[in-house]
């Protein structure tokens, strides 16, 4: 079958979906409050464990599953329309216009990201709208790059000549021609930029630039990685390991959902 | 004092209840041999008949025929039929059938030899003069008709014609049944005839390779009126009506590499009054509908019947050059292409082949200020794309010139939906979309229209950019490397497609390619894109066909 993979990976993310969203509905711990005695091991009760403060820890990954995908999503809604109008408006108009969202993108792109990001962070405030601009704001340049030079590509091809020659409108132009090309792409790109964001999310918020009262996987890996001696007792193995793991897993199948997408929609 | 011509035809009109031999005024020289073509029932034996006064009961004769002098049309049969053979003589289609079949050639020549002068011996002698004359042996004069063969019957006929040595001939389709060899007879026959007596010779033919062997005026006629008149190589060389551009491309023997189509007659006939072409004309204006062409002149010696003056030049370019970084890619180029004509311009790769046909079509631009005219005015590329009868573009590669997103449907219907002078309606460019797949054989089902046009093969693809540009109805069709990435078949389908289309449609076709034998095939004239700049590639310089010795013993 054609879509098999594609099949195989929606159906692994939508479980996984469903399994975080029994950890923030009918499970019965919260992810704030402590609901047991502090490092117990994963048992009937608590799956996978709790932490220093007695808090479920399966009940903290779930809520920060939504947390870093709402994340996630805005960062790629924000560079979606950023990235793509950009893009497009660089490769379509070009001239002058090409020349200088061209010079942003590079800017954007030639900034060390994560130093940069921890100065900004910190000096935002740690704000969950501060960590989405911030990451959006590392995150349209690559794409907005892959759209102009589509673009470019695309506008030099006769049918677009042709169409031009026929009377078509600018607008008529990107609309239909354009846009039918140029969307599977960009939507292919957000997706992966959903993944990336996921990951810049935790690293700031390790880094503790993150919202402290938000849950999140980058906060509870950093939480544990600061218990003193946690890799001499058998903590980390629930308390470090689940985070991680979701973590992985998460943006691996998103990845992978990313790639397969962009394989099926070039064909 | 003599009259110069040999043959005065003041207003000749004849009518027939269905059939009306429009007036005709005609001078013919001395001593020229004048060919009248046109397909059957255009009015050339009708004009022949009325010359010779022997129409049928039916025909009603107007006007006045000189010849030599004389006003035959006045006379009465009794004065005119002492003319006939001393003045003119009239050698008829079937010859068979106006030779007695109980009278020897001998007793049909004395009767005509007899008119002149009673004495037998005379007569005999002139009798063997004439048979040497035209060929035949003296023993022949003893045979009856049955027993003689076609050509030789079409000889003895121009012997009794020229027996009195009249001062023209009229001839009708002296040639039509014979086979080559008795055919170049009679062409050296009529020849040596003109030369060595004065005779003129009047021959009606729908045999071009006649005309164009032995002719030095030709009359075209059609529907019983005269489109062209004019020396028989220019006629041949440069037709200005499109009527006889039809009948020169239908020709076999004028087109050795070219593939043949007749005119294409109309599904139905428009009653007008005015142009009788109006039907069959592929660059026909509302004018011609109810205005009679006239017969103007146009250049030394060449009349034409034509509303527009004759073949338009549909194309007109003047100094083209084009640079790219300093290098001279094509310099001053001059080129033309007239309506209703296939062009075709080959050369090797890399010579600016496609520069020049997207100047021409107006994907490029030119060094200096343009200098393209189309039908006379200065070519407004923008208009010209996008509105009805202007100029269309296919592209080289197909898979680039569609949006492969698309559906046929759109892919198709596009130059139509963005249109601006004439909307549609949606049912309108479906009809208009199908209409133009069928054209180019491809399918019209609702499954097909819904096709992603990426799941095309690239032949139906090549299609698909040919149907486009035809549903804007182009008056010029600019192709660049139509068949360059298609097989053999699929090549000669689409290159025979091609010309049917624009033998049915009538536009002009300006083919790019490397390919200079299938460009034979299908072109009226061919440019070589040479050193910079283009020349006319003239074909019988190089083909050289000896088709006619072939001896069929």
């Amino acid at each position: 079958m054609k879509y098999r993979k594609i099949t195989i990976l929606v159906v692994c993310f939508i479980s996984l979906c469903c399994i975080f969203l029994y950890g923030v509905t009918f499970y019965k711990y919260s992810s704030v409050l402590p609901s047991g005695s502090a490092l117990e091991k994963p048992n009937l009760l608590h799956i996978l464990g709790t932490d220093d403060l007695g808090v479920d820890i399966f009940a903290q990954i779930s809520r920060s599953f939504f947390h870093s995908m709402f994340i996630g999503l805005s960062c790629a809604f924000i560079t979606f329309i950023l990235g793509g109008v950009l893009g497009i408006s660089a490769g379509f108009v070009g001239g002058k216009v090409d020349i200088l969202i061209s010079f942003f993108i590079n800017i954007a792109l030639s900034i060390p990201q994560l130093p940069v990001m921890i100065v900004l962070g910190a000096f935002l405030g740690q704000r969950t709208s501060n960590v989405i601009l911030i990451i959006s704001a590392f995150s349209w340049g690559s794409i907005a790059k892959i759209m102009r030079a589509k673009t470019i590509s695309i506008c030099d091809k006769p049918f677009i000549k042709l169409a031009k020659s026929y009377g078509g409108t600018n607008f008529y132009i990107i609309y239909n021609h354009l846009l039918r090309q140029l969307l599977p792409l960009l939507s292919v790109n957000a997706i992966a930029v959903i993944g990336s964001a996921i990951i810049q999310e935790s690293s700031l918020a390790y880094l503790g630039l993150s919202d402290p009262l938000a849950r999140s996987w980058g906060l509870m890996i950093s939480k544990a990685t600061r218990f003193n001696g946690i890799f001499f007792t058998e903590f980390w193995k629930w308390w470090l390991m689940s985070p991680l793991v979701s973590l992985v897993i998460c943006t691996v199948l998103l990845r992978l959902l990313s790639k397969e997408l962009q394989q099926i929609l070039q064909n | 004092m003599k009259n110069d011509n040999i043959l005065e035809l003041f207003d000749v009109s004849v009518k027939y209840s269905d059939f009306i031999l429009r007036p005709i005024n005609y001078k013919m020289l001395r001593n020229t041999i004048l060919t009248v073509i046109g397909e059957s029932g255009s009015g050339k034996t009708t004009l022949l008949r009325a010359i010779s006064y022997s129409l049928d009961g039916k025909g009603e004769f107007f006007g006045s025929v000189n010849i030599d002098g004389i006003t035959v049309s006045s006379l009465n049969e009794k004065k005119r039929k002492a003319l006939r053979s001393k003045i003119f003589s009239v050698v008829l289609q079937n010859s068979t059938d106006t030779l007695n079949p109980t009278m020897t050639l001998f007793e049909h020549l004395s009767e005509i030899l007899k008119k002149e002068d009673k004495n037998t011996e005379n007569n005999k002698s002139r009798m063997y003069e004439l048979m040497q004359e035209v060929g035949l042996c003296i023993d022949d004069l003893r045979r009856y008709p049955k027993e003689l063969s076609g050509g030789m019957l079409q000889k003895f006929c121009i012997a009794c014609a020229i027996a009195l040595r009249p001062k023209i001939i009229l001839m009708d389709e002296p040639t039509s049944s014979l086979d080559v060899e008795s055919k170049n007879n009679i062409v050296n026959l009529i020849e040596k005839l003109n030369s060595k007596y004065n005779i003129s010779f009047l021959i009606v033919t729908h045999d071009l390779e006649l005309a164009k062997k032995i002719s030095t005026q030709t009359i075209v006629m059609y529907m019983g009126s005269i489109v062209e008149i004019g020396n028989t190589a220019d006629i041949i060389n440069s037709p200005k009506h499109p009527y006889t551009r039809g009948l020169i491309n239908s020709s076999v023997g004028l087109n050795l590499a070219k593939d043949i189509w007749g005119i294409p007659t109309p599904k139905e006939t428009i009653k007008n009054i005015g142009c009788s072409f109006y039907d069959r004309c592929t660059q026909r204006i509302d004018m011609c509908r109810d205005t009679l062409p006239k017969l103007t002149k146009i250049g030394d010696n060449r009349f034409v019947a034509c509303n527009r003056g004759g073949i338009v030049k549909i194309l007109e370019c003047k100094n083209i050059s084009k640079t790219f970084d300093k290098n001279v890619i094509i310099q001053n180029v001059d080129l033309h292409i007239y309506s209703g004509e296939i062009v075709s311009l080959v050369g090797k790769s890399g010579v600016g082949k496609t520069t020049l046909a997207r100047i021409i079509g107006g994907f490029d631009s030119d060094n200096k200020r343009r200098e393209i005219f189309f039908d006379n005015e200065k070519a407004d590329y923008k208009s010209l794309h996008s509105t009805y009868n202007g100029i269309q573009y296919i592209f080289q590669d197909s898979d680039t010139a569609l949006n492969q997103s698309f559906c046929v449907f759109e892919a198709v219907g596009e130059p139509m939906r963005l249109c601006k002078n004439t909307q549609r309606t949606k049912d309108e460019i479906l009809l208009s979309v199908k209409q133009a797949l069928q054209d180019v054989g491809l399918s019209t089902d609702e499954y097909f229209l819904n096709k992603k046009i990426s799941e095309l093969s690239g032949g139906q693809k090549q299609r698909i950019s040919i149907a486009r540009a035809l549903t804007m109805k182009p008056r010029l069709l600019i192709a660049d490397e139509p068949t360059s990435q298609l097989d053999p078949s699929t090549t000669a389908n689409l290159l025979r497609m091609f010309k049917s289309l624009q033998n049915i449609y009538g536009f002009s076709m300006f083919i790019i390619t490397h390919n200079l034998v299938s460009a034979l095939k299908i072109s009226d004239r061919i440019y070589l894109i040479k050193n910079k700049n283009t020349e006319i590639l003239d074909l019988s310089n190089y083909i050289n066909t000896d088709i006619e010795n072939i001896s069929f013993e």
